[in-house]
């Protein structure tokens, strides 16, 4: 698909005309519902701020059209440039990190040479911030937009009768505001790196006050004076109606009482000064006394230290997190990680599934720093923050898996964050080796420390049906014969400190499928180092032949 | 040898703790008695592979939010031993660890059992295919380690063995009595059956160095009876002074 194409798809899709070559340029950085068509119409309307249009639109698959990105780019800064040379464009933040990984030859670059780059297509770029201090109703917008098809509305046609029909999801629209925010927090970032010039302007002032936004904007360009219309009346119609309210108010309840995304009204100075890699600030708090149903766990130190636990959950949160499995695993199997399950775990008859850094939902619960208090208690030892967290489905009839102990390096993209807990993003730094996909990045090596396996899901078990985890005293034991098969009996757990003695393994499930979150905390690797001695810890299965291969992400790795 | 009804002392009443080997400890009775009696008994409780749900000798409850928090479960513990009862060596090696432990065996519960149902042709057919191991399992295995508990510590105390009313339950099921109509039990049931009478054999043969021999035969519990009442008449049987009776455990209007 051409800019050509891509640019019809807009709310006004006039012809698209080829102006002078740009003398000035600026980038409108935005946020999906923020308003943004809004603004780049009333600049339009102005004919000196440049013509902004969406020309970095990426395909559903998350990429820029076909062909060399320099075609794209010399095609798009003549579109953009109105008659007095000044460029303009409206970019969100996944499609401009997008070019940047174009235009880096696939990684992502930094800041600096980011803007060097573009430099040499846009002169001395910058930047007009749009955000929107409500992100829960920008959240239910994008929820609407994206379930309707709907994206904008220029007549006064009724457009509820598409949405009724729909019982919103709650929990979506929760994750969706935490990728708001997260897009704000990476523009952030990038300006705070870039030391740039940036207009940061609201949502709500431009509905309020379209002529004086736009006059801003001119000044902020020097393009001034500018005679605005007394009455400018944008086109686009404001699409929130009672039903969105009606959305919004089930949402706003839904987030008071369940773990969720917060609402955020920090400006560029507050974020985090760390790279732009993803900084996780405002992770929603997690109650766990309200959550767990059992409290009386068992820990156990036979064949080594472990700790097991049934009705881990309260009946509604344990369904929460069913649903949520269920529903990922209703996507399928296919290679897209981070989308649907897929296979490609060394050694390992099993279908995993990587959480999306800032899209874990329910699962949250599982890297959430009073959950990694509450592990690092239970088996008294000191952890880093770090975590690797996943699904697993094992279809019926998977193979047994072989005894191992996990006591292996896992590496991540390091970042400051608040609360300390690094989630792996392996996009940028793949966890089971260390490869760096991004210049900028900083990586942390750590050690295994504890594994968890929360069983869910899963039809009702007896002796027989196996898909149990063994837990074994040596690495030759026989795999049918653990001294403990834990069951993979639904909203149950087992977590173990991981050790060179903790060989576990999976054991072939005969009836039914097995499905189970995994996740690894980790500790600092000099302390597995002086416990056990660097060469106690293993590198991971299939680690040596990639070495060869370009690196990709993989599925949380190793095997339950 | 007449049923009398005289109760020995328990040990709520006195201070000598009754030692129970009890196999099938994971198991559905094994885990209630377990839970219900550790403070009555010392119990060493054998496992296969299914771990235990109680307080041992290596694991204990834990409060995740509170790990200061007393839990009231861990006041009582079991000695806990994994063992497969199928390697004769291993029969041997549970009663030695149990006397090493604790001195003495005064009741042994033969719960461990294996329960595969199915039709006998057509359907899957593997009921067959395991009935050896199933037969195994439930009958043959309480033999063998009723015998060595015999050997490695009843034969030359038949005094002793009177005066603390020492005695094997084995846990039978009202399959090896009643033939139901589901045509799903033949090999369990069979096994029961063998157990059944196993049990009034070694009753009689136990007699002459002072051990009584019962069967505790219940229908489905939880469902049908309660787990509750198939553990009173389990404790019953233990503080009674009868022997080669099968206890059947059932609905009032059939039992």
């Amino acid at each position: 698909m051409g800019v050509t194409d891509q640019v019809m798809t807009d709310p006004f899709p006039e012809e698209p005309a080829e102006g002078p070559l740009p003398t000035r340029s600026y980038f409108i950085c935005s946020t999906p519902r923020s308003g943004s068509w809004l603004l780049v119409d009333l600049l339009r309307a102005t004919g000196q701020a440049g013509v902004a249009r969406e020309y970095f639109r990426l395909s559903p698959a998350g990429h820029l059209p076909d062909g060399p990105v320099q075609e794209l780019l010399d095609q798009v800064r003549r579109l953009g440039t109105s008659e007095n040379g000044v460029f303009s464009a409206k970019v969100h933040w996944m499609q401009f990190e997008e070019l940047g990984r174009a235009l880096g030859g696939g990684i992502v670059p930094t800041p600096e040479e980011l803007a060097r780059l573009l430099g040499d297509w846009f002169p001395s770029p910058r930047f007009v911030f749009l955000r929107r201090s409500d992100t829960d109703r920008q959240a239910v917008s994008w929820y609407r937009a994206i379930e309707t098809n709907e994206w904008w509305q220029t007549g006064t046609r009724g457009r509820k009768a598409k949405a009724a029909a729909i019982e919103p999801d709650l929990a979506r629209i929760a994750e969706l505001e935490a990728l708001l925010r997260d897009y704000e927090d990476r523009w952030a970032a990038h300006f705070k790196a870039l030391d740039a010039e940036v207009l940061e302007l609201d949502y709500a002032t431009v509905c309020e006050d379209p002529s004086g936004t736009v006059g801003r904007v001119l000044d902020f360009l020097d393009l001034g004076p500018w005679d605005a219309p007394v009455d400018l009346e944008p086109r686009l119609k404001k699409q929130a109606d009672d039903l969105s309210a009606d959305w919004l108010a089930r949402y706003q309840a839904f987030r008071a009482q369940e773990p969720g995304p917060q609402p955020t009204g920090a400006g560029v100075g507050e974020q985090s000064t760390g790279p732009p890699v993803g900084p996780q600030q405002r992770r929603p708090p997690v109650d766990l006394g309200k959550i767990l149903a059992n409290r009386a766990w068992i820990r156990s130190s036979h064949p080594f230290s472990h700790i097991r636990a049934t009705d881990v959950f309260t009946p509604d949160y344990a369904g929460r997190l069913a649903t949520g499995f269920r529903e990922i695993l209703d996507r399928g199997f296919g290679s897209n990680t981070g989308k649907v399950f897929s296979r490609g775990i060394p050694g390992y008859d099993a279908y995993g599934y990587n959480f999306s850094p800032d899209n874990y939902g329910p699962f949250r619960v599982f890297v959430s720093r009073p959950w990694l208090d509450m592990v690092s208690t239970l088996f008294s030892l000191p952890l880093t923050g770090h975590i690797l967290c996943g699904l697993h489905h094992h279809t019926v009839g998977s193979g047994d898996g072989f005894l191992h102990h996990d006591l292996n390096p896992g590496f991540f993209a390091d970042y400051p964050d608040p609360d300390g807990i690094v989630v792996a993003r392996q996009n940028l730094c793949t966890y089971i080796d260390g490869t760096v996909h991004r210049p900028d990045v900083d990586v942390a090596e750590t050690v295994r420390g504890v594994a968890l396996i929360y069983y869910l899901d899963n039809p009702p078990w007896v002796p027989g049906d196996g898909g149990e985890t063994g837990l074994y005293a040596g690495p030759y034991d026989n795999v049918k014969q653990p001294v403990i098969a834990v069951a993979p009996i639904s909203n149950s757990m087992v977590l173990f400190e991981c050790s060179p003695a903790s060989y576990h393994s999976f054991i072939s499930n005969r009836r039914s499928p097995r499905s189970s979150v995994i996740a690894w905390y980790h500790r600092p690797k000099e302390v597995v180092v002086a416990q056990w001695g660097e060469d106690q810890i293993r590198p991971h299965r299939g680690v040596e032949a990639k070495a060869e291969t370009p690196a990709e992400e993989t599925s949380p790795s190793d095997q339950r | 040898m007449p049923a009398q009804d005289t109760k020995v002392t328990s040990e709520e009443d006195g201070p000598r703790r009754r030692v129970c080997l009890l196999t099938g400890a994971s198991g559905r009775l094994g885990r209630a008695f377990c839970a219900r009696y550790a403070g009555r008994y010392d119990i060493v409780a054998v496992h296969a592979w299914s771990p235990l749900k109680v307080a041992t000798q290596d694991q204990e409850f834990v409060d995740p939010l509170d790990t200061a928090r007393e839990i009231p479960r861990n006041a009582h513990r079991v000695f806990a031993v994994r063992a497969d009862l199928t390697d004769d060596a291993a029969v041997v090696a549970v009663v030695e660890t149990a006397l090493h432990r604790f001195g003495r065996i005064d009741l042994l519960v033969n719960a461990a059992a294996y329960r595969n149902w199915g039709p006998l042709i057509g359907g899957a057919g593997n009921v067959v295919d395991t009935a050896a191991y199933q037969l195994t399992v439930n009958a043959v295995v309480p033999i063998k380690l009723s015998r060595a508990v015999a050997e490695a510590f009843w034969t030359d105390r038949p005094a002793e063995n009177r005066a603390s009313n020492r005695n094997v339950v084995n846990l039978s099921s009202t399959a090896g009595s009643i033939l139901y109509p589901d045509g799903m039990q033949s090999v369990y049931a069979a096994s029961k059956a063998a157990l059944n009478q196993l049990t009034r054999h070694m009753a009689s043969e136990y007699d002459r160095i002072g051990v009584r021999v019962n069967a505790l035969a219940p229908n489905t519990f939880p469902g049908i009876v309660t787990t509750e009442s198939v553990l009173e008449a389990l404790v019953d049987l233990d503080s009674g002074r009868r022997t080669g009776e099968i206890r059947i455990v059932d609905r009032e209007d059939v039992a």
